[in-house]
């Protein structure tokens, strides 16, 4: 049983846009989901939907078996969310974790701030705080009441490369401690770094959904990048006849660049190396690599998607 | 619990806000009897004999004055309410607490008009004082009754301007819609009928009358239903407008 699932979901704003059409999500308990498409493809009118915030137009929303999104079982960062400014952080987890009516919230503030390494920022003031800080602050508030299920809207979003790499290092240690997690991004790489399952969501149409297993074995298996120091001659007509061989792609238009998309990893890593280091060029360059998520993505946003 | 929450963030939101409401409506309100007294001579001597001072006209001006400039200041600390959480980036993550829209709403007028009774009572125990020292006794019972009534129409008006809070993601645009029909609202009992008969604001009348002893409250009590009722729609009005409204930043 799906632990959060849309049926037919669909929302259309009163001027008529039609935001997210008939979506139908799948997110395992323990999964770490990740929806991703460009601005605008309908990521956050999603979760704005999931999280009750907006009506959908149609469709149900199931959490656990139950209608609906229990608020009380989740917790959520919205995109550049914004705090009260009034208030200090240890003052705002403490007043969060209250709006969940849990009497004793010490102790769920200290491990949340641990969690989230602000422990000796607590008593600073929300609007003292750095861009990366607040985004911490956000997730410490989502997870104050210990929430099943929790959904963070890009996550990493305008933060430097060390504010990224520990909001990314702090969902990985919540994945670890087994929390459903629904995250949106269209930035790829960081996505790959901690997603289990994906949805590709294109102008409010979910595209593709799956486990990363399962779409790497769904799309090419895996590619090949091959360099040469003058043209080749026939050895990539011969690679382009092998039946495991999906494409053969040439890079950067001078014929000694080549992209070659395998779908049978085994029998390339056997066959691949012999027929090109044997072949007529000299080969400059050979690298075999795993396909990646923004592989996949882009193979569906040009409609490749099988 | 969840609702006591609401409220004790509120508090402490506003709190500002509050204590600058309060001392406008001291201010304003309990120095009217003190100007009363006072202002012959403050003037020209020529001036002066046109000035008879008495507490009929202090208390009088008490009610006008905390009226006018109460429902000014009111309209001032709520036009933030929704519009502001909006401005500010927050009513998202309260929008997805296990909070409901009509906690979200109620909590954010009671607040108000927490300070709207708190600060017309303190302002009615300090004319009290005034009237004593400065003039003669009064009924302490009939002052307080009578900031109890004239609550009553500025919590219409915190009402009134939660519409156009919950309508808008301004605070200006807030603040000239609930001040224009405010005011509209408020020349219609100067107008003769049947305009004077649906203005909330003949309550202020009332209670005027009520304090210079021509009439007893207990005999308007239909009108102090109708004023509940026009507050009691406009919450639900804006209710209504902060479920429709889908801006949320």
């Amino acid at each position: 049983m799906n632990f959060l699932e849309t049926k037919g979901l669909s929302k259309t704003y009163p001027n008529g846009v039609e935001a997210v059409k008939s979506l139908d999500l799948e997110i395992q308990k323990g999964q770490v989901y990740g929806l991703i498409g460009p601005n605008g493809a309908g990521k956050t009118t999603t979760i704005r939907v999931l999280m009750g915030i907006f009506e959908p137009t149609n469709g149900e929303v199931k959490f656990d078996g139950k209608q609906g999104v229990d608020l009380s079982r989740t917790g959520y960062l919205p995109e550049g969310a914004n705090f009260y400014r009034f208030m200090r952080v240890r003052e705002y987890l403490r007043w969060s974790c209250r709006t969940y009516e849990i009497p004793d919230c010490g102790d769920r503030v200290e491990d949340s701030l641990v969690t989230v390494e602000l422990e000796n920022l607590g008593e600073r003031k929300l609007d003292e705080l750095s861009k990366g800080q607040k985004q911490r602050v956000g997730i410490a508030q989502a997870l104050v009441h210990d929430p099943d299920l929790l959904v963070l809207d890009e996550p990493t979003s305008g933060l430097d490369p060390m504010g990224k790499k520990k909001i990314l290092a702090i969902i990985n240690g919540l994945a670890d401690r087994g929390k459903t997690i629904l995250t949106s991004s269209h930035i790829l790489p960081e996505l790959s770094q901690v997603c289990t399952g994906v949805g590709i969501i294109k102008d409010g149409e979910l595209v593709l959904q799956g486990s990363m297993s399962d779409l790497r074995e769904k799309f090419t298996t895996s590619k090949v990048e091959l360099g040469f120091e003058s043209p080749p001659g026939g050895v990539i007509d011969r690679i382009k006849k092998l039946d495991f061989v999906n494409n053969v792609e040439e890079v950067g238009g001078e014929g000694l660049r080549y992209l070659v998309k395998v779908g049978d990893n085994e029998r390339a890593k056997n066959q691949l190396p012999k027929m090109i280091f044997d072949g007529d060029g000299v080969v400059t360059y050979y690298d075999f690599a795993q396909v990646t998520l923004e592989d996949i993505f882009m193979e569906t946003m040009d409609g490749g998607s099988q | 619990m969840k609702f006591k929450q609401l409220i004790i963030k509120e508090f402490k939101e506003t709190r500002i806000q509050g204590v600058v409401f309060a001392a406008v409506l001291l201010f304003f309100g309990s120095t009217s009897v003190l100007m009363q007294k006072f202002i012959p001579k403050l003037v020209p001597e020529n001036l002066a004999e046109a000035f008879d001072p008495s507490l009929t006209a202090g208390l009088a001006d008490f009610v006008g004055n905390s009226l006018q400039m109460g429902s000014i200041v009111a309209i001032l600390i709520t036009i933030a309410a929704l519009a502001g959480e909006r401005e500010s980036g927050t009513l998202e993550l309260l929008l997805a607490k296990p909070v409901s829209r009509v906690q979200i709403v109620l909590a954010k007028y009671f607040t108000r008009v927490a300070y709207v009774f708190l600060g017309n009572l303190v302002a009615a125990l300090v004319t009290w004082y005034y009237a004593l020292y400065l003039f003669e006794p009064f009924p302490i019972g009939k002052l307080l009754l009578t900031a109890l009534a004239i609550s009553v129409v500025i919590s219409f008006v915190v009402g009134l301007t939660m519409i156009f809070s919950a309508r808008t993601t301004s605070k200006i645009s807030a603040a000239f819609w609930s001040g224009g029909i405010s005011l509209a609202l408020a020349i219609l009992p100067t107008v003769r009928s049947p305009y004077d008969l649906i203005s909330p604001f003949k309550y202020g009348e009332i209670a005027r009358r009520t304090l210079l002893g021509e009439i007893t409250l207990a005999g308007y009590m239909g009108d102090l239903g109708a004023i509940i009722g026009f507050t009691v729609f406009c919450l639900l009005v804006t209710l209504f407008v902060f479920k429709r409204v889908e801006k949320i930043t």
